[in-house]
């Protein structure tokens, strides 16, 4: 039977009691020469609806809340034990090995800082007594003669929002980046999305970093709203092909 | 925003909270160590939701959102307003609630893509969301061009 792979962590690793992947699988370790592949069993032809999707990273999860886990992107399933002993921890050995030891004690924190739309275009309107001034000009021009310079007046809050939302974001990432070992950021998903980064923290770190965002969530309040997900695997710091990383 | 330079330490303290559905999709999707000749997964649908979460920002649809939202702030603050005219104009030129059933949609679409309160939307599968997102986006194109035929006669 073919196995689901979540990720590679130490041999001697601890796995929480009752720790169930994919399809309710017991989740297991397959170990050589002091790597281990966690994994649990599963069907030829693996689906990716939501219970699968979540219950890779909840595997994940569970195990970085105490060990140094390398995370797998979802979907990596090998047909047997041999071959999965060779293609990943015999094939990587040396890659997987410096990666364990340098992550060691990190976790990945991931901070999403979106703006509310409402309370985001007031204060580019507030900012701004041009665009103001233009709202209230359109405004008594009929519907249809002011059909393209409303949508030029968008066009205008909508430069103007991203350069807001430019500065914010950089403000928000220079009072986080000392407090990491490094970041990663992400894809803006919406034009009120202003930061959505991976950072990499030790653990001993956390509170200091908890503190942070605690701080920035306040600060940024009126606008807009602080999303603060973890502890997370290492997602967006473990490449097999990459050199060593900085603040290794 | 200005920073403050003074915070009490401990004040705000945040406590990370584990990932929703769309975090997941963002990061083990795309992130991860991948040796790529055993990625197994049929990943039909997924693919498609991730290229939908990129709203389009360049478009003429686009900005006259940002202009009807901007059109709707009372600002409190600005004693000349022109927002009940304006809302007058687009009452009569037929978009009625339809307009703010737009806005409504792109709001829906934000929440689902950050998953700020959508717990219950958690529990639908991911085809489910792609077909709301997409239905949002048409709402807003067909009522920004009834606004536009309107006008025309």
């Amino acid at each position: 039977m073919p196995f689901h792979v979540y990720g590679v962590t130490r041999a001697d690793v601890v796995l929480p009691d009752k720790l169930e992947g994919l399809y309710d699988a017991p989740v297991t370790t397959v170990a050589d020469d002091g790597l281990a592949a966690l994994v649990s069993e599963c069907p030829e032809a693996p689906t990716a609806r939501r219970a699968e999707l979540m219950a890779h990273a909840r595997v994940l999860e569970q195990m970085i809340e105490t060990e140094t886990v390398l995370p797998m992107q979802f979907g990596m399933s090998m047909p047997d034990e041999q071959i999965l002993c060779h293609d990943l921890l015999v094939a990587h050995r040396p890659r997987l090995g410096t990666l364990l030891s340098q992550l060691d004690g990190t976790v990945q924190l991931t901070v999403k800082v979106v703006y509310r739309e409402d309370d985001a275009l007031r204060a580019v309107l507030q900012r701004s007594p041009r665009l103001l001034q233009m709202r209230d000009r359109l405004a008594s021009i009929p519907a249809d003669a002011a059909h393209f310079k409303q949508a030029e007046f968008g066009q205008e809050v909508a430069a103007e929002l991203e350069r807001m939302g430019g500065r914010d974001g950089s403000e928000i990432l220079g009072a986080l980046a000392p407090l990491c070992l490094a970041h990663a950021e992400g894809r803006l998903l919406s034009p009120y999305n202003i930061l959505n980064t991976a950072f990499l923290v030790r653990r001993e770190a956390r509170t200091r970093f908890d503190e942070a965002v605690g701080t920035i969530a306040e600060q940024w309040n009126e606008v807009g709203t602080v999303r603060y997900l973890g502890p997370q695997p290492p997602y967006s710091f473990v490449d097999l092909e990459a050199g060593d990383p900085a603040w290794a | 925003m200005t920073v403050q330079a003074t915070q009490a330490p401990n004040r705000y303290l945040e406590r990370p909270s584990p990932s929703s559905l769309a975090d997941v999709i963002e990061v083990i999707l795309d992130k991860g160590l991948v040796i790529d000749i055993y990625i197994r997964v049929s990943l039909v649908g997924i693919e498609l939701l991730t290229i939908d979460a990129r709203i389009v920002v360049a478009s003429v649809d686009t900005y006259l959102r940002f202009a009807e939202a901007c059109n709707r702030l009372d600002l409190k603050d600005d004693g000349s307003s022109g927002l009940p005219d304006l809302m007058g104009d687009i009452t009569e030129s037929g978009a009625k609630g339809k307009t703010s059933g737009a806005l409504e949609g792109v709001k829906e679409k934000a929440s689902e893509i950050f998953g700020s309160d959508d717990d219950d939307e958690d529990e639908k599968p991911p085809p489910r969301r792609r077909a709301s997102s997409s239905s949002a986006r048409k709402r807003s194109s067909s009522s920004s061009s009834r606004t536009r035929k309107k006008a025309e006669s």
